[in-house]
Formats: C-alpha cells, sequence, structure tokens
C-alpha cells in the first residue's frame, strides 16, 4: 500500500516537473511547479499514515491527473495536438473535477457526507467523464492564444461537449460549496476551523477559474496565470493548512524536541499504540503495567490525566486528576474502571472514543492478572494464618504439656512408670508435625514427583482410595510449581471429600496427553455447592500457570473436581 | 555376655546425634566408636574404625550426595565398600519412596527404622543386631505405608484386599525381615500355623515361596512395590 502510495506521488511529481519544464523556465513555471507539488506530498502523507482512509488516495488521484494534464498540455504545444498530448492533456478534466466537486464534498476522510449527496457525485462524475473524453477528441487549445481553430464537425461537437459538461461540473462545484458552508454552520468547535479552510479554498478555486475564463477571453495572460495557480493550489492549500493547524484527520506537522528538523508528528494509530506498549508491560508487574497503560491511555488520548482503577483497589493515575471523568469505560466484566479527563485540545471526538475502547482490551487483561496475583497474595496469608493457628493449637500445646508432664515426674521423684506415657506424647506430638510438615510441602513431593507424592497421600487415608496413572506418568517429572498446584488440588479435594462429603470411595486419576497434565478426584459422597469450598484459591493459582479446575457435583451422586495445567516433558 | 557391637552414629543434629550415641551406650551392647555430622565423614569414620554397625539420618545436607538422599546413598556405599557393616538408616518419613529407595539393591544387612524408634531402645537395638548379622528390618509403620500405598495403586482391585486380617499381619511381618520362629513368638502362633499363612499369602499374590528370610523379604518388597 504505501510503496503504491510512494508510486503514485513520484508518477505526478516528476510528469508535472518534466511538464512544466518543457513548457519554459520562467519564475512562474518554477512556481506553478512549486504549487504543483503541494497535492502529491499531501496525498503521499495521509495515505502513509493512514492508508485507509480514501481522502489521500483522492488527494493522490487528484495530483497525477495534475500531473499526466500538465505533461500532455506541454506535449500537445510541442509536438501538436496528437493522441498522447490530447489523451493526457484530458487529465486536466479529471483534476478539474476532483478539486472542484470531489475533494470538497469528501472532505475531510473521503465519506460522503450524507446520501443526498450522492445525486451531486453522479452528476459531477458523468459530465467530468464526458468532459475528459470530449477533449482527447477535440483539438481546443485554451492556452492558444487566437480564435479556435476547428477541423471539422466532429471536433465543434467535441469541444462543445468538453466546455458544456465542464460547465456542469464548475456548478456542482457551485453546489458543494454551498453545501460546505452549511456543513460548516452545522459542525463541533473542533471541525469548524477545518471547514472554514476548505470553504475559503473551494471558494477561490471557484473564483480562480472564472478569473481565467474571464481574462483568456481579455488576453490578460499574467491574470490568467494567477488564476490558474490558484485552481491549482488553492483547495489543496487549504488541506494543508487545516492538517498543520487543525489537526485534519488527527494528523499534525510540527517541530518535535529539540530536533530542529521538520518531523511529523502525527498522532499514532491504535495498533501502534498497542505495539509500543507491548515491551513495557511484558515484564512488569501487575501494579506497572496498569499505570503504564494509563500514560498510555493518556498520551494516546491527549487528555489531561487518565486512571485505571480497580473496584475498591488501588488506583493507577495519570498526570494529575481534576474534575469529573469525561468518559468512564468498565473494564474486565467490572473488576475495573478506565477514565479519563479532559482532551488537552477540542473534545471528545468518535475517534477518541474508538481509540478509548482499544484502550480497554489490554486494561481489561491487566486488571484481570493485577486481581489474580491480588487473590494470589492473599491466598498465600491466608495459608500463613491458618499454618500459625494449626501450629499454635497443635504441636505447640503438645509440647507445653509435655514440659509439664516431665517436670511433675521430676518433681514427684522421677517414678518410672511416669515416662512412659510422656514418650508416647512425644511421639505423638512427632506424628502431628510430620503430618503438618507434609501438609505444608511433603519431601516425596518434591523427591519423588506428582504419582508417588499423590499415592503416598492416599495411602494415609481412612477410605479406600484408588489412583490411576498414566505408566510413564510415574517417572515423568514437571515443574515445582506445576506438581505443587496438582498435587495441592487433589490433597484439597480428598480432604473436602473426607470433611463435608462423607464419602466412602475415592478414585484419583492421573494423566497426561496433548500438553496437558491432569488430575481428577471422583467421590461418592454426598456432593455440595461447588462454591463453597476452598478451591477457590487452588483455581487461582492453577490459572496463574495457564491451567483450570472444574468441580461438578451432584447432591447424592459424588463430586468430581479436576484440575489441568499445561505441562511438556 | 557377647562383646559389644562396635558403631558409628550420624545425624547433622548435634542434639540428636549425641542422644542417640548416650541412649545406644547406656544399654552397655553397643559401643559408639564415633558419632558424625555428614556422609562423607560417616565414610571417613567406617573406613578408620571398621564398625560392625552404622545408624544414619536419612537426611545430611552438605557433600556431593543427592539431596535429601544423603544418608541412603552412604547407606549403599557403606555396604558396597564394607559388605560386613550392618546399616539402620532413621528416618523421619514413613513414605514408601524413601524405604524402597533404600532396599533397591536388596535388603541384606539394612534396617529402616523412622525415627520414633529412638524412643524404643529395645526395637532400636534389636535392628542393630539384626543388620550385624546381615538380616533387614522394616519399621512397622513404614510396611503399612507400602501396604496402604499397593492398596491405592490402581489398576483393578488389588490381590492384598484378598487377604485375611491374620494373613495381613503376617505380611507385615515377613516384611519386616522375621524370620517364621519370629513371626511366631510376636503373634503368639505356633510355628506350624505360621507356615501355614505364609503359604497361603504366597499363593494369594502368586509369589514363589524361599526358606531364605532376605529372598523373602526381597519378593514380598518387590511385590509391594508393584
Amino acid at each position: 500500500m504505501r510503496a503504491f502510495a510512494s508510486a503514485l506521488a513520484v508518477l505526478s511529481g516528476v510528469s508535472l516537473i518534466i511538464g512544466s519544464m518543457m513548457d519554459g523556465n520562467g519564475v512562474d513555471q518554477w512556481l506553478f511547479m512549486l504549487i504543483g507539488l503541494l497535492t502529491p506530498v499531501l496525498g503521499w502523507l495521509i495515505t502513509l499514515r493512514r492508508p485507509e482512509i480514501p481522502y489521500g488516495w483522492l488527494l493522490l488521484a487528484t495530483a497525477c491527473s495534475l500531473g499526466v494534464g500538465t505533461l500532455g498540455s506541454a506535449l500537445a504545444r510541442h509536438a501538436g495536438a496528437d493522441f498522447l498530448g490530447n489523451g493526457f492533456t484530458a487529465a486536466f478534466a479529471v483534476f478539474y473535477g476532483l478539486v472542484w466537486v470531489f475533494l470538497p464534498l469528501l472532505f475531510p476522510d473521503g465519506r460522503l457526507p450524507s446520501r443526498r449527496w450522492r445525486p451531486v457525485a453522479w452528476i459531477a462524475g458523468v459530465a467530468i467523464a464526458l468532459h475528459a473524453v470530449a477533449t482527447t477528441q477535440s483539438s481546443l487549445d485554451p492556452f492558444k492564444q487566437g480564435p479556435p481553430v476547428m477541423t471539422g464537425p466532429a471536433d465543434l461537437v467535441a469541444s462543445m461537449v468538453s466546455g458544456l459538461a465542464q460547465m456542469v461540473v464548475y456548478t456542482m462545484a457551485i453546489v458543494v460549496l454551498f453545501g460546505l458552508v452549511v456543513r460548516w454552520r452545522r459542525a463541533g468547535a473542533q471541525e469548524r476551523p477545518q471547514y472554514l479552510w476548505m470553504i475559503c479554498g473551494s471558494a477561490l478555486g471557484v473564483i480562480g477559474f472564472a478569473v481565467v475564463l474571464f481574462y483568456l477571453l481579455a488576453d490578460h495572460l499574467a491574470i490568467v496565470g494567477i488564476g490558474t495557480m490558484t485552481v491549482v493550489a488553492a483547495v489543496p492549500g487549504a488541506i494543508g493548512v487545516a492538517l498543520v493547524r487543525h489537526r485534519l484527520l488527527d494528523i499534525r506537522l510540527g517541530i518535535r524536541g529539540s530536533r530542529l528538523s521538520l518531523v511529523f508528528d502525527m498522532r499514532p494509530t491504535v495498533s501502534e499504540l498497542l505495539s509500543e506498549l507491548s515491551p513495557e508491560l511484558q515484564d512488569a508487574e501487575p501494579g506497572e503495567q496498569l499505570a503504564g497503560l494509563a500514560r498510555a491511555v493518556r498520551e494516546g488520548l491527549d487528555v489531561r490525566w487518565a486512571e485505571v482503577s480497580l473496584t475498591g483497589g488501588p488506583r493507577f493515575t495519570a498526570g494529575e486528576r481534576q474534575g469529573e471523568a469525561t468518559v468512564r469505560e468498565r473494564v474486565a466484566g467490572g473488576l475495573g474502571e478506565l477514565a479519563v479527563g479532559e482532551k488537552n485540545q477540542g473534545r471528545f471526538t468518535a475517534e477518541d472514543r474508538r481509540l478509548l475502547h482499544a484502550f480497554a482490551v489490554p486494561v481489561g487483561l491487566a486488571i484481570r492478572s493485577a486481581a489474580l496475583a491480588g487473590r494470589l497474595v492473599n491466598a498465600q496469608e491466608a495459608e500463613r494464618r491458618r499454618l500459625e493457628r494449626n501450629i499454635h493449637d497443635g504441636v505447640q500445646q503438645q509440647l507445653v504439656a509435655l514440659i509439664a508432664g516431665l517436670e511433675l515426674a521430676r518433681a514427684s521423684g522421677g517414678a518410672p512408670e511416669m515416662l512412659p506415657p510422656l514418650r508416647e506424647q512425644a511421639r505423638q506430638t512427632l506424628d502431628d508435625l510430620r503430618e503438618l510438615a507434609a501438609g505444608i510441602h511433603p519431601s516425596v513431593l518434591a523427591q519423588g514427583g506428582l504419582v508417588e507424592a499423590v499415592e503416598s497421600r492416599c495411602a494415609r487415608l481412612p477410605v479406600p482410595t484408588t489412583v490411576l496413572a498414566d505408566p510413564d506418568l510415574r517417572a515423568a517429572r514437571f515443574a515445582d510449581e506445576i506438581e505443587g498446584a496438582l498435587y495441592f488440588t487433589v490433597s484439597e479435594a480428598l480432604a473436602n471429600a473426607l470433611k463435608h462429603a462423607a464419602a466412602g470411595k475415592i478414585e484419583v486419576r492421573l494423566s497426561h496427553h496433548d500438553g496437558r497434565l491432569r488430575a481428577s478426584v471422583r467421590d461418592d459422597g454426598r456432593g455440595f455447592e461447588p462454591s463453597a469450598t476452598a478451591l477457590g484459591a487452588l483455581a487461582d493459582r492453577l490459572s496463574a500457570l495457564g491451567g483450570g479446575l472444574e468441580v461438578s457435583s451432584t447432591i447424592g451422586e459424588g463430586t468430581t473436581v479436576s484440575a489441568w495445567v499445561p505441562a511438556h516433558g | 555376655m557377647a562383646e559389644p557391637l562396635r558403631m558409628v552414629v550420624a545425624d547433622d543434629h548435634y542434639l540428636v546425634r549425641e542422644g542417640t550415641r548416650r541412649l545406644l551406650e547406656t544399654s552397655g551392647r553397643v559401643e559408639v566408636v564415633a558419632a558424625v555430622g555428614n556422609a562423607d565423614e560417616l565414610l571417613d569414620a567406617v573406613r578408620r574404625f571398621s564398625p560392625d554397625v552404622v545408624v544414619t539420618d536419612i537426611r545430611m545436607p552438605g557433600g556431593g550426595w543427592r539431596a535429601g538422599f544423603e544418608g541412603i546413598d552412604a547407606a549403599h556405599a557403606v555396604r558396597s565398600a564394607f559388605p560386613g557393616v550392618g546399616v539402620v538408616v532413621l528416618s523421619q518419613f514413613g513414605d514408601a519412596l524413601y524405604a524402597f529407595e533404600l532396599f533397591k539393591k536388596g535388603t541384606e544387612g539394612f534396617a529402616y527404622l523412622l525415627k520414633d524408634r529412638v524412643g524404643d531402645l529395645d526395637e532400636l537395638l534389636g535392628a542393630i543386631t539384626a543388620v550385624a548379622e546381615g538380616g533387614s528390618v522394616i519399621d512397622p509403620k513404614v510396611v503399612e505405608g507400602l501396604m496402604s500405598r499397593r492398596e491405592v495403586r490402581g489398576g483393578g482391585g488389588s490381590p492384598l484386599g484378598s487377604l485375611t486380617e491374620r494373613e495381613r499381619e503376617v505380611l507385615r511381618e515377613m516384611a519386616r525381615g522375621r524370620s517364621n520362629p519370629a513371626i511366631g513368638r510376636a503373634m503368639h502362633l505356633s510355628l506350624s500355623s505360621v507356615e501355614k499363612h505364609v503359604n497361603v499369602i504366597f499363593s494369594k499374590l502368586g509369589l514363589e515361596n524361599t526358606g531364605d528370610v532376605n529372598r523373602r523379604v526381597a519378593a514380598v518388597l518387590a511385590y509391594l512395590e508393584g
């Protein structure tokens, strides 16, 4: 696309330059050349940045017709009105049509303002085509001085059609000009100056042609030249000003930073903003990610401030928050919100909304992961508290009792029959501690792997339990976090089956295929409401590993908990 | 009374090491010739003192040994360099994994006891004496773990389920390394009824009976490992 746009711009530029050089080397030719180059440059810039907008292509087409037309008229003048010269000159007809009717009509984005304009577009289109075709058949040269010389009736007809068609196009241009005035009056504050410039350009172009026509008849060639240049330059000039000063199509021209060279400081597109963001987000902590996204939203939308917040949680603001949010967007299914303040310039446009909407996607993802990280941290805290309570209420109390017992034995003279119960008590404490340590992290999991650890866990259950494992899984080892997540899921599911479901039989299945390591625990207990378990924290742990958890429970028929994690190896 | 057995005690925890040493010496039946803190020192002490038995902790961080298996690997190293030395491994873990790890190259001269056995001097001395004579001993709790694991291991009904309660008890005793007369004494059974139970068990599990206690333990363990 870009190469094509560049090719079109070069084609029009080169033919324009060659055409004008053939016509002489005067100051007026140079001026014409410079003015003429405005259109291809503008067209090229817009298509380069926003190839999806037809307006840039329209400008390039205008430039091409101008370039080819200039070349054609020069050829016709030097080599006579032969086929090539006339054919090329016909491109001028297209140029007039585009610059008078279609550039103003389709301003600013290349779309018709409304369906009511369709007849105007059709009439103008047909007239332009007639004008162009007739021109190729006519030997009339508007720049040739003296009365026109007709070579035959066909020539006469062609010239008549050509002139008539041009008049129709011209009339349509005036209609479109009035349309522009109406649109200007209805436009918002940001678009108004753009329309005003276009009205000026379009009016100048129309007036310029009138001047050309009038003084051509009066043989005032200098004024004709000025008029021609006005026709050629007015509309593209207006577009250029709208572009530079009023951010037409969100494209801006200016000096960036301390660099003296002129650069095109253009508003980045959504995909550019997102791809610039990705390296920043890649290794960042959830908090940094959200802060980075808030900054990107602020820059991308050019607003005073932007804020990403988690519902009932932290807020990340770029810029200084003042006043109410102009626009809010709920993200991640209500887990968070994206809010922005006023724009630095102008008002919120539909384009801004589109951009905000696009940002909502990565913001939503980052909020989901931040919420997940938050829940994991909470779960870890809760687990620590549970362990502390467990140690405090269990082993610590047993040891206190043991010390008291030993002291009693000592104080009472150390009767030998007092000691064996104390030893039993100590042994019980050791058993409990062993069980507790295995609950925190069983050494057999680290040493023997998932299947061994699950079998070991099941071997200590008071209920008949079966472990079915893929044979090749027995020797397979996976990353610690994967084995840990699945082991503790199985362990929790077993605990649930015993505690809540009063299961009489439990079956555990472990398998590994299609890159997924799976564990499922099925019991024949009384079933329960899946939401009411401690499995939530484990679900988070699994989803942090890219896996998932499913619990299906039917009252009276038992429960199946199955977990999976992507794993290779 | 026979000559006291000469022993080396290895444990990375000072209090446990000294406690075990004093406990064993109190009995008057053993003499602790060295008490060391890691697997390298243990091998060094065995080389220097040529003890009859080694009592070692299962986990002693340090050296180039497999982490978590230092005691077991040192036990294998001792037995392969000095086949006459018996080794008792004391473990915090009742999991089957570690017991199988110790017995993977044969049961002769090895004992695997849970650490709480230091609270039962007779049991501990019994294991020490047994390994000194080339026998093998497994902690009853560990045997329980091995049997439960075998039952848990799926694949359609374990034959263990077909054993009577009495037969399971006999199997447990066999797995612990006891001979038929010892089983009879422990369970208050006549030698002939022990032999009858053993035969039934072996035919139910599809194992070949053998008179040799060590080979019998190996067969039972191999069966339990599944």
